[in-house]
């Protein structure tokens, strides 16, 4: 049954706007969050001081979700490229000979080049997760039973509890790949 | 286009601050800068979002009394694009000290001007009177936002505010015009709760002043500022929580916003 109200979902959403290990009593103020900006900003900033100021502050956030969503659209792009680029290779018949290569590479040990290609990725993957940390899934009973967790544990955290566990399996399941970001 | 909403009522326990909590929270969570004015010494709108009142260094007694810049008092919350300018107790001697000075009416506005640009919406949480702090609120709000308590006594003070609201507009030349009267601590089990309803219904008939959404009576929303966060973050699925952000939804759509 569809579920009526705006609440739908909205645990969900927290993470976007929620920020739950800012400590409400810091001493940064506004002043110093623009001065914090002045700071990085050009001369220029001085031939329009009101609109500068307020996109500095409110599109700081902003400007760094555009840069991942720059970021996911150049990698779909990349992910189009290789499409386009293997029906061109089918086309040209080369795809069978790309297969025979991968065959014979199962059944050999790592060469050099192929652990470099893979510090490539560990470093990739580690700019990316420097980013955006955060992961989103899909699962119904999981989010059955987190939301039954909130609603009787006021203090409950979703997301603390989510990567807990997350973290549990995820180390059991893939120690190698899990050994590669052990700085994290 | 930022708009300054004071949210005002002389009667206490009426929601004035779970109103500008939640719906300021409300607003940012669909994307607007959002900044909230504690002009309460009674500090609850500045501990709802987890501030220690006691640890604050600068309020906005210290801006208002010339002491700070303004952006100085200015903080951000754990919300995103969601501001706020604290209050402690300080601020209960500030009506006395205003009320010495001359245009005592526009320190408040003056003192906003420089951080009004900077945000889509200012909401100004009052104290449950209607003194010098009131009439500088009024005077710096572009429009009033009036929570009533679904019950009996809440109608006696309202031909009370809206003669306050008169007053400034002709004494002080500032009108103030109603953003919405809002129905709160709602509760649809009760015969009374309807017949005020109804009562606010025939008061403003004909106007679209009384907001289409009720706030019901939440326990979550009570809760929530008791672990210093809005009830959007305590409890997200809340009834409380659903209607502030149905509210939020009607300003904007009220604003042409949606």
């Amino acid at each position: 049954m569809a579920r009526k109200g705006l609440g739908k979902g909205l645990d969900s959403l927290i993470p976007d706007f929620y920020n739950e290990d800012f400590d409400s009593n810091s001493p940064q103020s506004l002043e110093d969050m623009l001065n914090e900006n002045g700071d990085s900003e050009d001369a220029d900033t001085s031939k329009n001081e009101e609109a500068p100021e307020k996109e500095n502050i409110f599109d700081q956030i902003e400007k760094e979700t555009e840069s991942e969503k720059e970021e996911s659209l150049q990698e779909e792009e990349k992910v189009e490229e290789e499409v386009s680029q293997n029906d061109e290779d089918i086309e040209n018949g080369e795809a069978s000979e790309d297969i025979s290569s991968d065959i014979s590479g199962e059944e050999s040990v790592q060469t050099p080049q192929e652990i470099k290609i893979q510090k490539e990725h560990v470093a990739e993957v580690k700019e990316i997760v420097d980013k955006n940390p955060r992961i989103t899934l899909w699962s119904s009973r999981s989010s059955a039973v987190f939301r039954y967790l909130r609603k009787t544990e006021p203090e409950f955290s979703i997301s603390k509890e989510a990567s807990i566990l997350i973290d549990e399996a995820v180390s059991k399941k893939y120690p190698e790949i899990w050994a590669l970001f052990d700085d994290y | 286009m930022s708009e300054v909403i004071a949210v005002m009522n002389q009667k206490g326990g009426c929601g004035k601050t779970t109103t500008v909590v939640n719906t300021a929270t409300s607003l940012a969570v669909l994307g607007k800068s959002v900044l909230v004015v504690d002009m309460d010494p009674q500090a609850n709108a500045t501990t709802s979002f987890g501030i220690d009142k006691t640890k604050i260094e600068n309020t906005i007694y210290d801006a208002i009394m010339g002491d700070i810049n303004i952006k100085k008092a200015t903080i951000p919350t754990f919300i995103k694009n969601l501001f706020i300018i604290p209050s402690n107790i300080s601020l209960s001697g500030a009506g006395m000290e205003l009320s010495k000075r001359d245009n005592y009416h526009i320190v408040l506005k003056e003192t906003l001007q420089d951080v009004v640009p900077l945000f889509d919406y200012i909401f100004i949480d009052l104290p449950p009177s209607l003194g010098v702090i009131t009439v500088n609120a009024l005077v710096a709000s572009d429009s009033v936002l009036i929570p009533i308590q679904a019950e009996y006594y809440a109608l006696e003070g309202v031909a009370d505010l809206i003669n306050t609201i008169k007053l400034v507009e002709k004494r002080l030349r500032s009108p103030t015009p109603i953003k919405g009267i809002l129905l709160t601590l709602f509760d649809k089990r009760t015969r009374l709760s309807k017949d005020v309803h109804k009562e606010l219904k025939n008061y403003f008939g004909g106007t679209d002043l009384l907001f289409k959404t009720i706030i019901p009576r939440n326990i979550r929303l009570a809760e929530a500022p008791s672990f210093g966060k809005p009830c959007l973050i305590y409890d997200p699925e809340s009834t409380g929580t659903k209607a502030y952000l149905k509210l939020a939804k009607e300003i904007l759509k009220r604003d042409g916003e949606i």
